[in-house]
């Protein structure tokens, strides 16, 4: 009997190339139509929405499209003064997944300086559990995101030992499941997003040896369906920012050729909007700049000769990493 | 989902599909669309029957849904609309099953001049209902094993039924038994727009 | 549409009022959606029919901007926004139409914590919102943030359970949904058996939400580390018919059970609670097994039928294994420290390992790595 798949038809008419000019009009004009309905629903995730584009264009070599000096003005009002923490924009509230985004901008323009690094630090020691685990904010969410947004952060900004690293590993190794993989909180799904974020905590605090490799990456490399694209877990379509999730951890854990990257390269083009430029979740949607920085972080992985080389843990140019001599963990097979 | 959402009977006149029994379960869709998906899903059983030809078997895929048409040698017709999942083997035994039940209780005079208030039948809603269990079709074994899969023609779009020159977007838009509201979701629907983000 | 500025606001205050009459009018409203219109039509856009409420999606834009401009006006004039509750229909509002602004959760967590909302009133905004966005993780996290405020003898679990069930319904995978119910799970441990029959409904109608089988997984391990059995249940059909297909020599009473799957055991050492739960739970996997095999019947070769058989089978060999090697099975270590388990000495889960090598090349390597079978030796 036939095997069932959800998944993609990738017809002759979709992209094979690079649509390198369009990207870059796309994300320059990204946000310039600010009445536009879509700009002012995704206001609360503004930070990361900067994050995305400041980039992609990096790694396209065309970061002076966008404006640095409004960039980091911009930056500096979303800190908040008491906690340290930055919100995604001027009037919400501090969130863990909005301080990494400005510190991976601040640090992509080389002006760390510009913001308040201590309170920054401050803000996230303040949201460590005593399991180890982290809030997302003083509300009280905790998800193993925040375990990698936090040391992400901290590494960024060279001030790790502001918190209990031991700690923090027991919690993120609580999460990891029968199947190799890990999900949100204990006994969660496995979920290639948050797999990305676990291995990518692993890789920074210099813990890969406590992850079974063998079995994660047999549970990453069925994420590969017929089409080539990449679903995020079993039966789900394939989306191109699971290119990026996926991808970037088999890369860490050094196992990017056990999946098929010409495939995976034929998905990720196709998902290219020809008319705005910008890649979408699949082929035939509307694109977004989400998707468009994890599908150029996917084909920069699978090394694209038009992109600069992107370190697969922090999702940030290699130069930039190199330049702050932060060393992240791979592991060579 | 294993999900049967739409079964009705045509009669494939020699211009058009006539309408002679329906049965819908909606409760899935929400309060506001249920009309709209209702008259979109009565559009698109009409305009699979007229395009299917007599003493055949279609399976048309549309987004998640899966269209299962047969038309008999005499030209009555069936369209189950369910969702993709649901067996496909199952869906045309329960065709056959309905259309040999309806000729049983309906005489063939009433066909070409027949409408849905003058056929006198009544079991579609109770086919449709306990039908939602493909597990039901055991019972329709015998039925099943005669069924040759193998002719059944599948279809990837419902575009891909339409003859030469005709456009579902045109369709559409000049159907005049879509109301405007179902022409407005239709519209809406077009747009798919990601929803997945990392937050 | 065009509309100029102040009339825009003036209309965009008429909505929300509309909107706001509604929710204190109705206190059973249960479903809340942007209906899609095309142009803007001399009627009201409010719409209200059979507790279900409907907002026409050519105003949407100009409610949500407008609710959304006072809110953070209100918020960073610093004016003491908190004490005031007239911001609460704005943020109704803004939330229903935009489910995924943290901060507007966070300014009704305020209003809770200074009293100025019901705490029943929120779970039901929190719900209504989920109706329209069923994968909306904030509506989630704030009923769970509501729960403290509740007495303990007013809380319904069963409740929750419904709301996820409803959302993992309309939203495949829902992968928030699936957590949450998680969540009330582990405080709500007298849910376990009925959760076990939701799920094998929910699995029927939803063959590949993998999600669910995910969850049953759950259900089983939690059943497991809590020593939960059924008292009335002396018959293991499942676990004996799955020890039937692998065995020549068939066995029928639980006596022979007991002997084949745990060969070594010395039955006076062994505390009785945790031998039942062993069988009642290897007999839940057992079921499942044969409900994928059914299903897979039915429907054709699935990753999730496959993934969850395989779930399963993991469950019953690991836990041979660890009982049989007597490893206190509280513990839960990795099967990697069982691998020196010699199961030479176990003929049934021998006969497993030869039948379900058989199964393909794929699976053989599965076996290998997850059971830690190995082939090497009497390659067959």
């Amino acid at each position: 009997m036939a095997f069932i798949v959800n998944d993609v038809d990738i017809s002759a008419a979709e992209p094979k190339e690079l649509l390198f000019d369009k990207h870059v009009e796309y994300i320059a004009n990204h946000g310039n139509d600010q009445n536009d309905f879509e700009y002012c629903m995704t206001e609360f995730l503004r930070m990361s929405g900067i994050y995305w584009g400041v980039t992609a264009l990096d790694l396209m070599q065309q970061l002076e499209k966008l404006d640095r000096k409004s960039i980091v003005e911009f930056i500096k009002k979303c800190q908040c003064p008491t906690s340290g923490g930055v919100a995604a924009c001027e009037g919400h509230d501090p969130h863990m997944l909005y301080t990494l985004s400005a510190v991976q901008i601040l640090c992509i323009y080389d002006c760390l300086d510009q913001i308040d690094v201590a309170g920054v630090a401050r803000y996230v020691a303040s949201l460590q559990q005593p399991d180890g685990s982290f809030f997302g904010d003083k509300w009280g969410e905790v998800d193993t995101r925040f375990s990698f947004c936090a040391v992400a952060i901290l590494t960024l900004i060279n001030k790790l030992d502001v918190i209990n690293v031991p700690k923090a590993v027991e919690f993120v190794m609580s999460c990891c499941n029968a199947d190799g993989g890990f999900g949100s909180k204990p006994n969660a799904e496995s979920h290639a997003g948050l797999i990305y974020c676990c291995v990518g905590f692993l890789s920074i605090t210099n813990q890969l040896h406590r992850l079974d490799c063998e079995k994660l990456a047999w549970w990453l490399c069925e994420r590969q369906l017929p089409s080539g694209g990449l679903n995020g877990r079993p039966e789900k379509l394939p989306d191109v920012c699971y290119s990026w999730w996926v991808l970037a951890s088999l890369t860490i854990m050094g196992r990017l050729h056990w999946i098929s990257s010409d495939k995976l390269k034929v998905f990720i083009l196709s998902c290219q909007d020809t008319d705005t430029g910008g890649f979408s979740d699949r082929t035939g949607n509307l694109p977004d700049i989400f998707h468009t920085l994890f599908g150029l972080g996917a084909l920069s992985l699978l090394g694209h000769d038009k992109l600069l080389k992107v370190n697969p843990t922090f999702c940030m140019p290699q130069y930039v990493l190199d330049k702050l001599k932060i060393n992240t963990q791979i592991i060579s097979v | 989902m294993v999900k049967l959402y739409a079964l009705c009977v045509f009669f494939k006149g020699p211009s058009e599909g006539r309408l002679l029994k329906a049965a819908y379960d909606l409760q899935s869709f929400s309060f506001f669309q249920r009309g709209a998906v209702q008259e979109f899903m009565g559009f698109a059983s009409k305009t699979i029957v007229e395009r299917t030809q007599a003493a055949s078997r279609q399976s048309v895929k549309q987004d998640a849904y899966m269209c299962h048409v047969y038309v008999r040698a005499d030209n009555l017709g069936g369209v189950l609309i369910g969702d993709h999942e649901y067996p496909q083997r199952v869906a045309h035994t329960l065709l056959t099953k309905v259309l040999d039940d309806f000729t049983a209780k309906v005489p063939a005079d009433q066909w070409s001049t027949g409408t849905e208030s003058s056929i006198a039948f009544t079991q579609l809603p109770a086919y449709l209902s306990k039908y939602q269990d493909p597990r039901e079709a055991d019972a329709l074994t015998k039925m099943q094993n005669d069924l040759d899969e193998t002719k059944i023609i599948l279809k990837n779009t419902i575009e891909a039924v339409l003859e030469r020159g005709e456009k579902l977007d045109d369709m559409v838009i000049k159907s005049e038994n879509l109301s405007i509201q179902s022409k407005a979701f239709y519209k809406t629907a077009k747009k798919t727009n990601s929803c997945c983000s990392f937050s | 549409m065009e509309i100029a500025d102040i009339e825009n606001d003036v209309l965009c205050e008429k909505i929300i009022n509309d909107i706001n009459a509604v929710l204190t009018r109705d206190p059973d409203v249960t479903s809340f959606e942007i209906i899609p219109t095309l142009s803007y039509q001399n009627k009201s856009p409010v719409i209200h029919v059979e507790h279900n409420l409907g907002l026409e999606s050519w105003c949407a834009k100009h409610v949500y901007d407008f609710s959304h401009k006072t809110i953070l006006a209100s918020k960073l004039s610093g004016s003491k926004y908190i004490y005031n509750d007239s911001l609460v229909k704005y943020l109704n509002c803004a939330l229903l139409i935009n489910p995924d602004v943290t901060t507007f959760w966070h300014i009704r967590r305020q209003l809770v914590e200074k009293n100025k909302l019901k705490i029943q009133k929120e779970f039901q905004f929190a719900a209504l919102v989920l109706t329209k966005k069923p994968k909306a993780s904030e509506a989630f996290a704030y009923r769970r943030w509501l729960y403290p405020f509740q007495s303990a003898e007013s809380i319904d679990w069963s409740i929750e359970i419904g709301i996820c069930d409803r959302c993992a319904d309309k939203s495949l995978s829902n992968y928030h949904a699936w957590s949450h119910r998680q969540w009330v799970l582990e405080r709500a441990s007298h849910l376990l058996r009925s959760e076990i029959l939701h799920t094998e409904k929910f699995i029927k109608k939803h063959i590949s939400d993998y999600s669910c089988y995910h969850y049953r997984q759950f259900v089983l391990q939690t059943i497991f580390d809590i020593c939960y059995y059924d008292k009335e249940q002396n018959e293991y059909n499942s676990l004996r018919d799955f020890i039937n297909f692998y065995l020549v020599d068939g066995v029928s009473s639980v006596g022979e059970i007991i002997q084949t799957l745990l060969p070594n055991i010395d039955l006076n050492a062994t505390n009785e609670d945790k031998l039942k739960c062993f069988l009642y739970c290897c007999n839940f996997a057992a079921y499942d097994i044969k409900f994928c095999d059914d299903l897979k019947n039915l429907f054709g070769f699935r990753e999730s039928f496959e993934n969850h058989r395989r779930a399963s089978l993991r469950f019953i060999v690991e836990n041979c294994m660890r009982f049989n090697s007597s490893v206190e099975c509280y513990q839960q270590p990795p099967v990697s420290k069982l691998s020196k388990f010699d199961y030479s000495s176990n003929a049934f889960l021998m006969a497993l390992k030869k039948s379900e090598g058989m199964l393909g090349e794929q699976h053989r390597k599965w076996c290998s790595l997850f059971l830690n079978f190995d082939y090497s030796d009497n390659s067959d």
